[in-house]
């Protein structure tokens, strides 16, 4: 395939460095930017003094942040929530204790109802298909990259983890040339 | 005036061209070794660029690759012992690899499969935090 560079002039360029810097440009602007700015001296030091200039601001709301007394925070934060509503055993126990009466005939049938609660928990927890959460965990051991998102515009791709020689494998093609690994 | 940021991330690059024409592995590969015979069945592993460049969190590492692509690596944060990166490698103008991800500090991502010359370009993109 023949490649298509969008050329840009300075002011689409310069339009476009904001987006650049935070990384929201699709690939293709993406490329351009920079290739531009690889040309450009002026543009390319409007793109560094964008990144420095957002570089000191994280700096700074990062400091910002270290200095607010978390604790304290947390305290004034909960003093404003409402308290939890108690559970409904805890409220009929108090409701019957308030009405000096002890609901002892109670306890056998709440009892039941907590077992078969459990054994519903632990039969369903056993009986679901291994491998289905967390979507890329293999055999307990964790792949040496976790895939948050992933776009490719080419017929297929395979995400391999071999997990023996720490590597994480994106193979983008047509073909799956493979001989070994463990495909997600 | 501002100050110049300071280099948080080495991101490495190499470029390797794999194929069943010959029977050499570069020595300079040695480390990946054991990956590519376990993983690929190509017979010959040829280190044809490597390149290194230390970038600010937020920065972008761009690089030429061969075939006219392009790769640009921007690591976003640290956490939990991972770096958080975006990682383009672009064709022309089709991006062939748009992703994110979190690769353990000093680990590798293998991304293969462009046709390049009689086989098949494999890049190898690490990172590693700089104390």
């Amino acid at each position: 395939m023949s490649p298509q560079v969008e050329l840009l002039s300075c002011r689409e360029a310069q339009e476009l460095v904001p987006l650049f810097v935070d990384g929201e440009l699709d690939a293709a602007r993406m490329r351009a930017v920079a290739l531009h700015g690889a040309q450009c001296a002026l543009c390319d030091g409007e793109i560094r003094q964008l990144e420095r200039l957002q570089l000191v601001l994280r700096d700074h709301i990062e400091q910002r942040l270290a200095g607010v007394a978390s604790e304290d925070l947390w305290k004034r934060i909960e003093s404003k929530l409402r308290k939890p509503p108690l559970p409904w055993w805890r409220r009929l126990h108090e409701a019957a204790a308030a009405w000096r009466w002890q609901p002892q005939v109670l306890w056998p049938a709440f009892a039941v109802f907590a077992i078969a609660a459990l054994a519903t928990a632990l039969y369903l927890r056993t009986n679901a298909p291994v491998g289905t959460t967390g979507g890329t965990m293999v055999a307990g051991a964790e792949p040496p990259a976790w895939i948050d998102s992933l776009e490719a515009d080419v017929g297929s791709v395979a995400v391999i983890d071999d997990l023996q020689n720490h590597t994480t494998v994106l193979w983008v093609s047509d073909e799956l040339p493979l001989a070994g690994g463990n495909d997600r | 005036m501002l100050l110049e940021p300071v280099p948080a991330v080495e991101i490495r690059i190499g470029a390797v061209v794999a194929s069943n024409s010959g029977h050499g592995f570069d020595p300079r590969l040695v480390a990946l070794r054991q990956q590519f015979h376990s993983l690929f069945p190509y017979n010959s592993y040829q280190l044809v660029k490597e390149e290194r460049k230390r970038v600010p969190w937020g920065g972008k590492a761009n690089f030429d690759i061969p075939g006219g692509r392009y790769v640009i690596v921007v690591p976003r944060e640290f956490r939990s012992g991972r770096i958080a990166m975006k990682v383009l490698v672009i064709e022309g103008a089709r991006p062939i690899v748009d992703t994110s991800l979190a690769l353990r500090n000093h680990g590798t991502l293998l991304v293969g499969g462009p046709r390049q010359s009689n086989g098949v370009l494999i890049l190898s993109i690490g990172a590693d935090t700089l104390d």
